[in-house]
């Protein structure tokens, strides 16, 4: 870099260039306004509402997978599709669709993901099985659990109130969206302020520097894939009161959109980088895209496609951009 | 005697894995009169064969230090055209599914080396198109596969399936190639110290990109044997082979850190969990059970794993 002098009064320009998730929140503006243009209507606020909704779906567990990834050292949760379907089959099978069995319907769902989550931790922490394999086996055993428990056929309801909780506008922003964007704020501010959040960025960034300050790293490695489990279960329960009944059909794919839209956000793989911000915008984007698609009549086939090379084109922007920045 | 030679390397790290091979063997002739039949036998070198092909591919991308999720949809893909057109054009049909292979492996690894991407997203970025493409030739499972492949897959010549012994082939030529040749070793030391092996002259990006490519025609190999027990394309044949080639990898012995392990111990792998799985079925286990089992065995096997190098550890005056 040469040519230091001429560039001061674009500061405020670089800096907001320079921001890890600028590019992904510039593709989701052009995204949303080329589309608006096609389908007029897609930016009103009650439409806007409806992809916040569908985003919240996701956006919950994506923040649980950023919170693993944010670990580095090949830290992944695989578990979060079969913790999402797991939680949906439990609350309606045990709360039957009545208001007076949420509550032990809600505490088996809560235990059981926080088993699964505690199990991954462990596994990674203490027994230190590479979390690939570690998660991917809770995985397979929860997706297994749930099969052997409804043989192939969820059955059982939530109940209306519950539903309503999750779908009813407070203007023009549906309660799932509410309570995404609501938690999401909180988590922010923990990561931000909060003794544990700058715990697991430093042990994330530089695990040596963090263990000499005191650190546990199995503590903070625990507390990650708990928190993980925990949000998945979130988008269970979002999952569930949108539709109304359990659903056993995505698992795999839900995994694979919290690590979509995680990465989208700018959440490197080598930890101790990713923000709540730019994971809320991944998963945003991930949702815009999805809905262009679907107003251009694009058949799965075609989405799929599509949904692999903006993976890979966008990835390619961020490395370039780092390589560029260094 | 010093154990120290690649080969013998190999050897050790596979040996555990041959050995609860073995062991499930034993336990299943106890288990199921039906187990040991030499069909049976038979049956299971057919249904491990895409499986077994599938986990070879998979570990010359572990050791590179990397992961390969794309390897179950490059086997969609593959039985979707072979489905589709094999009937009439069968060469140019098998052609056409080699080539795919290495492409896709051509595109993951200069994703991974050129582009810097982790090659857990690269490949998932790649599996994610690749299925697309899957249902774009084929929406939902049919048309009919060649004769030239299904004849080969259901050959038996008593209990041993000659399909099963193109897998043991092509273990051995891996086995050589990365074993025997300086190929390998560079192979090995780009997987193991990717730094320390470009300090010292090797083109470790390019080595990289190689193994990649060798995985994707392996893939593609798992592809048409896919097709041929199958005998008609199915979008999502591969789905769950990625997963299952991942965990035979592992209970092979083969690290994630990259540059350990082998291609010996992942076939061990894919036929102790093709083993497993035939048990199960023939005991009547409730094919939901199976995972459950599955992910126990994996987890079993990597906290063995984790027992013996940490008491080597021990041995050697390091504790942790």
């Amino acid at each position: 870099m040469t040519t230091e002098l001429p560039r001061q009064p674009f500061r405020v320009l670089r800096a907001v260039l320079r921001a890890s998730d600028s590019v992904m929140y510039a593709v989701l503006l052009l995204a949303a306004l080329v589309t608006n243009a096609i389908s007029p209507g897609f930016l009103a606020l009650g439409h806007i509402g409806d992809l916040l909704l569908e985003a919240s779906l996701v956006g919950f567990s994506a923040l649980g997978e950023m919170l693993v990834l944010l670990l580095g050292d090949g830290n992944i949760d695989l578990s979060v599709g079969p913790v999402i379907i797991l939680t949906s089959v439990v609350v309606s099978a045990v709360s039957q669709g009545q208001v007076h069995l949420l509550l032990p319907a809600l505490l088996l769902a809560t235990l059981l993901s926080g088993v699964v989550g505690l199990l991954n931790g462990i596994g990674v922490a203490v027994l230190r099985v590479p979390p690939l394999i570690m998660t991917l086996a809770t995985a397979s055993m929860t997706e297994g659990g749930y099969f052997l428990y409804t043989r192939g056929f969820a059955s059982g309801s939530t109940p209306t109130n519950f539903n309503n909780l999750w779908i009813t506008r407070v203007g023009f922003l549906p309660g799932s969206a509410l309570i995404w964007l609501a938690l999401a704020l909180l988590l922010a501010a923990w990561l931000h302020w909060g003794k544990g959040g700058r715990e697991l960025y430093l042990a994330g960034a530089n695990p040596k520097a963090a263990r000499i300050t005191g650190i546990s790293l199995s503590l903070v490695t625990i507390r990650s894939y708990v928190l993980s489990a925990l949000l998945a279960m979130l988008s269970g329960l979002a999952l569930t009161g949108y539709i109304g009944l359990p659903t056993m059909d995505y698992g795999t794919n839900e995994t694979m959109a919290a690590i979509a839209a995680a990465v989208l956000g700018g959440t490197t793989f080598e930890g101790g980088r990713g923000t709540v911000r730019g994971v809320v915008g991944g998963t945003l984007l991930l949702t815009v895209l999805q809905a262009i698609l679907t107003i251009l009549n694009v058949s799965d086939a075609g989405k799929l496609m599509l949904d692999g090379m903006v993976i890979i084109a966008v990835m390619v922007a961020y490395q370039w951009r780092v390589h560029k920045t260094r | 005697m010093q154990w120290n030679s690649p080969w013998q390397r190999a050897v050790l790290t596979a040996l555990p894995s041959f050995i609860a091979l073995v062991v499930a063997l034993f336990v299943g002739a106890l288990l199921s009169r039906t187990f040991a039949e030499a069909q049976n036998l038979g049956n299971i070198g057919i249904q491990v064969t895409p499986l077994a092909f599938a986990a070879l591919a998979e570990t010359m991308v572990i050791l590179t230090g990397g992961i390969d999720l794309s390897v179950g949809s490059v086997i969609s893909v593959a039985t979707t055209i072979l489905g589709v057109s094999s009937v009439q054009h069968p060469w140019a049909a098998i052609a056409a599914v080699v080539l795919l292979g290495a492409a896709v492996g051509l595109v993951n690894g200069i994703g991974v080396t050129r582009f810097q991407i982790p090659p857990l997203i690269m490949t998932l970025g790649t599996m994610t198109l690749l299925s697309g493409m899957a249902l774009l030739i084929l929406q939902s499972p049919g048309g009919t596969v060649t004769p030239v492949l299904t004849s080969v897959m259901y050959l038996v010549a008593g209990a041993v399936s000659p399909a099963l012994g193109v897998v043991v082939l092509a273990t051995a030529v891996l086995g050589w190639l990365t074993l025997g040749t300086r190929w390998g070793l560079r192979l090995y030391a780009s997987g193991a110290a990717p730094q320390a092996a470009g300090a010292i002259g090797i083109p470790v990006d390019r080595i990289i990109v190689q193994a990649y490519v060798v995985a994707g025609l392996v893939a593609a190999l798992a592809g048409l044997a896919m097709a041929g027990t199958l005998g008609s394309g199915d979008p999502n044949a591969g789905n769950l082979v990625t997963l299952n080639a991942i965990a035979a990898v592992v209970l092979g012995g083969t690290s994630f850190a990259g540059g350990r392990g082998g291609v010996l111990g992942s076939l061990a792998g894919a036929l102790l969990l093709g083993v497993v799985a035939n048990l199960l079925n023939q005991t009547g286990v409730n094919p939901s059970a199976q995972l459950v089992v599955e992910g126990a065995i994996v987890l079993a096997a990597v906290i063995l794993q984790r027992l013996r190098s940490y008491l080597a550890g021990v041995r050697a005056g390091f504790p942790l």
